[in-house]
């Protein structure tokens, strides 16, 4: 027979596996972004429940991975006309650019210690990938992280440890802006901006293009609680931010990121034998940019991880146009880098 | 630059018993890196940070981050010490520590407190590698 003291000790276990809800509502983009490491402490020590988060940016903002250099990513000339926010995140993944039009949502949640990883992405995703089904979207997720409609990237998603917890963090795109997503990027020479643009606007959808229009962010965040619930990820409850939160987001978390050493140190030098530039656009869909070992210039390919799909020569000068190569398709990835530098150069 | 120390506070030293291997060096130091199966689980690594030359870590303290798959982890070293030497080609070249991850991908050089610590915790190189 089972002791009153048993029963109570699973009425707590079972209790404490409740998840709490979070809505940011429409905030700063430094609070959408970073509001989960002030969260995550509170989430590892117990003190509070795993924690869903919901947020919309009110403004533009650009945020990097947390292994990324601004420096070799962004091009300063875009970030400075915009005075855009750059924000580096804890998670990992690669550059994205953040506006109204978008859902952010995180799942911060304990465990440390190689935890975490692509199979967190496929069970905590699946909330997202059955509320788009429900609200009538094809989705489905494309390891490790990617969710995507008919093969078009519709939301993108990284993971991180921070603090003794996990987070996974991620948006799904109401409205595409290709321009700005485009514009903020650092690239080595201007003819490659609508070529990156095109292959953007190939690779990725949004709500709107999917349907001619997106669903009320509420609406979507009620199929998402009801997908993690329904997927067995834990029963959720709405909660807020407690004060210890709040205190620690605005003394610890808003300072760090105030602070111009955040993060890795930008001396990302390109190295003999590295393409000039590589950008991930979706998935395994990128564009990288190699010097022209025969001359002055460069090779653009168009990869699908490691199949390119079209190859292009472009001249130094900036009013050089992209020509046609269709032989660097046939060549081997290795063997376009860029030639190590003579000794003592 | 960010300390790795200051990321984290308090909690469960995560365990990363046999993610590693250590090899002894003559002057009693141990070379560290991931072992095939860890690299295997990392899946391909796209950015690697390494402890800091001349700095001690506990033995549960974060020393190192991975990116893999999107996703970045910390971890701490196999056992406390002083580091000696880190690796700067698998900083700049992380693929390394998939393709020759008891060679060229080594992590870095560790001086540990406790030897009997970091031979418990991590693989010896087979000797078909050493």
């Amino acid at each position: 027979m089972r002791s009153g003291s048993s029963r109570r000790r699973r009425t707590r276990a079972r209790s404490s596996r409740v998840w709490r809800l979070l809505d940011l509502g429409r905030c700063d983009p430094l609070r959408a972004v970073a509001f989960s490491e002030a969260v995550a402490p509170f989430v590892a020590s117990g003190k509070v429940p795993n924690t869903l988060m919901f947020a919309r940016a009110d403004s533009p903002c650009i945020c990097v991975g947390f292994h990324q250099s601004p420096k070799t990513e962004l091009d300063p000339e875009f970030v400075h006309r915009h005075r855009m926010p750059v924000i580096r995140r804890v998670e990992g993944g690669g550059t994205v650019y953040l506006d109204r039009d978008q859902l952010f949502y995180q799942f911060v949640y304990s465990g440390t210690g190689g935890s975490g990883g692509p199979g967190d992405f496929a069970r905590y995703l699946g909330a997202i990938v059955g509320a788009a089904r429900s609200l009538g979207l094809p989705a489905e997720l494309r390891r490790p992280s990617d969710i995507v409609v008919r093969g078009r990237k519709i939301s993108g998603n990284a993971g991180g440890e921070w603090e003794d917890a996990q987070i996974i963090t991620g948006d799904v795109l109401g409205r595409t802006n290709v321009r700005a997503m485009a514009g903020a990027l650092r690239l080595p020479h201007p003819a490659l901006r609508p070529l990156l643009e095109r292959e953007m606007a190939r690779q990725m959808t949004s709500w709107e293009l999917e349907t001619g229009g997106y669903p009320e962010w509420e609406d979507l965040m009620r199929a998402i609680v009801d997908a993690f619930a329904a997927q067995g990820l834990g029963p959720i409850a709405a909660g807020r931010p407690t004060r210890e939160e709040e205190t620690r987001f605005r003394s610890e978390t808003v300072p760090r990121h105030r602070d111009a050493s955040w993060g890795r140190p930008d001396t990302s030098p390109i190295r003999p034998g590295t393409p000039e530039r590589k950008i991930r656009i979706a998935g395994p869909h990128g564009l990288v940019v190699f010097a022209d070992p025969t001359g002055p210039g460069y090779l653009v390919a168009v990869a699908e991880g490691p199949r390119l799909v079209a190859g292009y020569r472009l001249g130094l000068e900036p009013s050089s146009p992209l020509r046609p190569l269709p032989s660097l398709t046939q060549r081997p990835l290795k063997s376009r880098v860029i030639p190590p530098a003579p000794a003592g150069a | 630059m960010t300390s790795l120390s200051r990321r984290r506070t308090a909690g469960r030293p995560p365990s990363v018993d046999r993610e590693f291997w250590a090899r002894r060096e003559p002057d009693g130091s141990y070379v560290i890196g991931f072992t095939g199966a860890a690299q295997r689980r990392l899946g391909p690594v796209d950015f690697f940070q390494g402890p800091a030359p001349g700095r001690r870590y506990r033995a549960e303290e974060w020393a190192l981050t991975v990116e893999s798959e999107k996703c970045v982890r910390q971890l701490p070293l196999p056992a406390g010490g002083t580091v000696v030497e880190s690796n700067p080609g698998v900083e700049s070249d992380p693929g390394e520590i998939n393709r020759d991850p008891y060679g060229k991908g080594w992590v870095c050089r560790l001086r540990p407190w406790r030897t009997r610590a970091i031979e418990s915790a991590t693989e010896r190189v087979p000797r078909r590698l050493r």
